[in-house]
């Protein structure tokens, strides 16, 4: 189910009726409402890969007490390959398998030994990448003993399965959501108001944004060689602003309905366009998955602690895998290259974290010298998104060639003004809420109830006046 | 709980109340025409663009033109039901019945995924009547009314566009002009008038019939006159079996009148009446709807008095030299 269709709209408020009237006397029944609700939601599009989800949740969750149980340390590291190996394993055969067979019959192809091997039709489930991620970082907290294990197997499914987060993260700790299925939720009035302006918000950027750039970068994009090369960065441009108002949007979504139900996720983006170098770009986009990788690769791989090459491979490796998780393409695995080589002069001046506070808190403006690195930050971005949206390798090489012909100083071919100014727009929003949780994080300092509902109508009127009216699948969605 | 249940609702109504007002602040003319019908009507014809070729300003009583371009009968029958509450006591329902009618598909899935050929009838027609109806289809283009209309709050300063001077068509480019486009609208109309089960179309066009009969109106199947070398391309085999054995067993079994100019001489063999193979021009509907309107004398259907005499219709017209 897509949050930005109809079933949803209906979906959402029936959830909510059951949710605090019918079942709000009792957690256990709230709990399985959610669990039941998301089934539903993810079912919706498939409902054979809901086996997966509980499979994967029934592995996890015996695993974790099996783990609590277990002393002995073969044992207990026997049991989280077993979780290791259950999820990598789905992930790795839905997702990677054709990828790895047609790479391996291509190299003994290049060294003259002819393979017959028959790709399979795999489709790949929906969400896969995401829930894999939020069970494995569970078992591996309980192994750590950092978490204790669940005997509630109806709040574990739900913290596997949460709906408004099943599909495309934010990728949750069991340390953050899973106690809060311990506890009994109390409506919050301001919590669900401004879970409702963060959905709203959400909604803007994924259909107004996200959907009418989607429609000129996939244009730009497929057609690429009658271009030149100022349309072609007028594309990269508008794929920058896709993926973002796409994937921002459903975070922002996803936390709003969180809160309509009285759950605190975790903050997915923050302001990432503003950043003053990549390393704080790293911090502030897709957040949940960044500190996934840094606490369960980075850090067990020896992180900054080793001497300089350790850090050098360690940051490849981190950015490669994560390049890689976003799907199996060798233009995902550059695209992570290709950040890691922007990262490697911060890092080795150990400059990598001098921008960890807020963006230029105190001005309505950034300073001259912040101004300038948030530029040259963003166009390094955009350079690395045409590998991310590009068919193939090849596909990108050409693309950015050509961006970068004499043409580039040329009049773009196509000059959408509606949606820049849109663009535009939803920017200042940004930079005057950049130091919230989310751009209207801000509007809860306002007191007027009346003020807070007109800016939610502007909202939803300029969200219906503007939004694309082709609706467009969510990015993350296929990874 | 209260406040936030009240604020939604209050959000709701209000956005609902907007979105309802600019989504009918404008309509396509198609539209606004069958919903704004303002008086009673005594003679109305539906069918596709060949519909076109009905004016009843020569009228004293009173008609109107339902006609759309490539209209099916399942569309005909829908359109009939919305209107008939606006028709007389023993009004006159022409039908006029296109080549390929019989073999369309109600949403006229020929034209492909991208086929906005149904958007219209969301407009106006009730769920039950839209064909495979979808609440997804209406909601998207409900959406794209609203933008339309609020776009078109603030319109764009058009450039002025020079009008072209017409060059004089001689008669032989323009008969040319004629052949060609038969040739290449045959092909098409052929392949359109086959492309479907026409049992289907039958009993809708028997179902518009029945229910005209029963409510005392009074249904005629017309053949709307169509360019000589348009007329014979299509062959008489094929004309048989896909139109003819159809629309005359209607006729007859229902017992209605059926009027066929496809191919009548005093209009097809003139290529002066045509705007196109088979779409006539001005001067083609005035010479038309005079034999039209006295062949309806003829049945009984209008009296002498209910048309105006000759100089009085040219003038209508705009023929006057």
């Amino acid at each position: 189910m897509l949050f930005n269709s109809l079933d949803f709209a209906i979906f959402l408020p029936t959830v909510f009726i059951l949710y605090w009237f019918i079942t709000n006397r009792n957690l256990k029944a709230q709990n399985l409402l959610i669990v039941l609700a998301s089934y539903f939601f993810y079912g919706w599009w498939d409902w054979r890969f809901l086996t997966l989800i509980i499979f994967s949740t029934l592995v996890d969750y015996t695993v974790g007490i099996a783990l609590s149980r277990q002393a002995n340390n073969t044992k207990r590291s026997m049991l989280l390959w077993t979780s290791i190996l259950v999820n990598l394993g789905f992930l790795g055969f839905f997702k990677y398998y054709n990828f790895f067979l047609d790479n391996f019959v291509t190299a003994f192809s290049f060294f003259g030994a002819e393979i017959q091997a028959n790709s399979l039709s795999i489709i790949l489930p929906v969400g896969i990448s995401f829930y894999t991620f939020q069970t494995l970082s569970y078992t591996i907290d309980v192994y750590k003993r950092e978490l204790e294990p669940t005997k509630d197997i109806i709040a574990f499914s739900a913290f596997v399965s949460f709906f408004p987060q099943l599909v495309a993260g934010p990728i949750e700790r069991a340390s953050n959501l899973l106690p809060q299925f311990y506890k009994k939720r109390k409506f919050d009035y301001s919590k669900a108001s401004d879970g409702v302006r963060q959905i709203l918000w959400g909604l803007f950027k994924k259909m107004v944004i996200a959907d009418n750039c989607a429609e000129y970068a996939n244009e730009i994009f497929n057609n690429s060689a009658n271009f030149n090369g100022s349309t072609l960065f007028l594309g990269a441009l508008f794929f920058t602003f896709q993926i973002y108002g796409d994937f921002s949007g459903y975070s922002d979504i996803a936390i709003g309905t969180s809160r309509l139900f009285g759950f605190n996720l975790k903050q997915n983006f923050a302001f990432p366009y503003f950043s003053r170098d990549i390393a704080e770009f790293w911090r502030r986009w897709h957040i949940s998955l960044s500190t996934w990788f840094r606490d369960y690769l980075y850090i067990p791989l020896g992180g900054s602690r080793g001497g300089t090459w350790m850090k050098i491979r360690n940051t490849f490796i981190i950015f490669i895998v994560s390049g890689f998780w976003h799907g199996a393409n060798w233009t995902f695995i550059v695209w992570g290259a290709l950040n890691a080589i922007y990262f490697l002069p911060l890092l080795l001046r150990n400059k990598n974290r001098v921008h960890l506070g807020a963006i230029t808190t105190s001005y309505y403006f950034p300073s001259l010298n912040d101004g300038i690195n948030m530029m040259i930050t963003f166009l390094l971005t955009v350079l690395a998104w045409v590998f991310f949206r590009a068919e193939n390798i090849g596909h990108a090489v050409n693309y950015i060639s050509e961006m970068f012909s004499s043409s580039l100083f040329a009049m773009p071919e196509m000059m959408p003004l509606e949606i820049m100014l849109l663009i535009a727009l939803s920017l200042i929003i940004e930079w005057f809420g950049k130091e919230g949780l989310y751009a209207l994080d801000v509007l809860n300092k306002i007191k007027s109830p009346f003020i807070k509902l007109g800016i939610s109508f502007l909202l939803i009127i300029f969200t219906i006046l503007y939004m694309s009216n082709s609706e467009q699948e969510f990015i993350y969605f296929q990874f | 709980m209260k406040k936030f249940i009240f604020e939604i609702v209050l959000l709701f109504l209000i956005v609902t109340i907007t979105i309802n007002y600019i989504n009918n602040l404008d309509k396509p003319p198609r539209v606004n025409k069958i919903l704004n019908i303002n008086e009673n009507l005594d003679i109305i014809n539906l069918g596709t663009s060949h519909g076109a070729n009905f004016n009843y300003a020569t009228l004293s009583i009173h008609g109107e033109s339902f006609n759309r371009a490539g209209n099916t009968l399942y569309y005909d029958l829908q359109n009939y039901k919305f209107i008939k509450n606006h028709l007389t006591d023993g009004a006159i329902l022409l039908l006029p019945i296109s080549y390929f009618s019989f073999g369309l598909d109600e949403n006229r899935t020929d034209r492909g995924v991208v086929n906005p050929f149904v958007n219209d009838f969301y407009e106006y027609l009730p769920r039950k009547s839209i064909y495979s109806y979808s609440e997804k289809r209406a909601v998207s283009l409900k959406i794209n009314r609203i933008q339309k209309n609020f776009r078109n709050l603030f319109p764009e300063k058009k450039k002025i566009k020079k009008k072209k001077k017409k060059s004089v068509l001689d008669t032989v480019s323009h008969e040319e002009m004629l052949k060609s486009f038969a040739i290449k609208r045959v092909v098409h109309h052929k392949k359109i008038g086959t492309y479907s089960n026409p049992d289907k179309n039958i009993n809708y066009l028997k179902t518009l019939i029945d229910d005209a009969k029963q409510s005392g109106y009074h249904p005629v199947l017309i053949t709307t006159p169509y360019y000589i070398e348009y007329a014979e391309r299509f062959g008489a085999d094929w004309l048989t079996k896909n139109y003819y054995q159809y629309i005359t067993l209607i006729s007859a079994q229902n017992n209605i009148p059926y009027l066929d100019y496809g191919n009548d001489n005093r209009i097809s063999s003139i290529p002066e009446l045509f705007k196109n193979s088979d779409h006539l021009n001005k001067k083609g509907i005035a010479v038309f709807n005079e034999i039209l309107f006295d062949d309806l004398v003829k049945l009984g259907l209008i009296s002498v008095d209910d048309v105006i005499k000759k100089k009085e219709q040219i003038k209508i017209i705009g023929l006057e030299k």
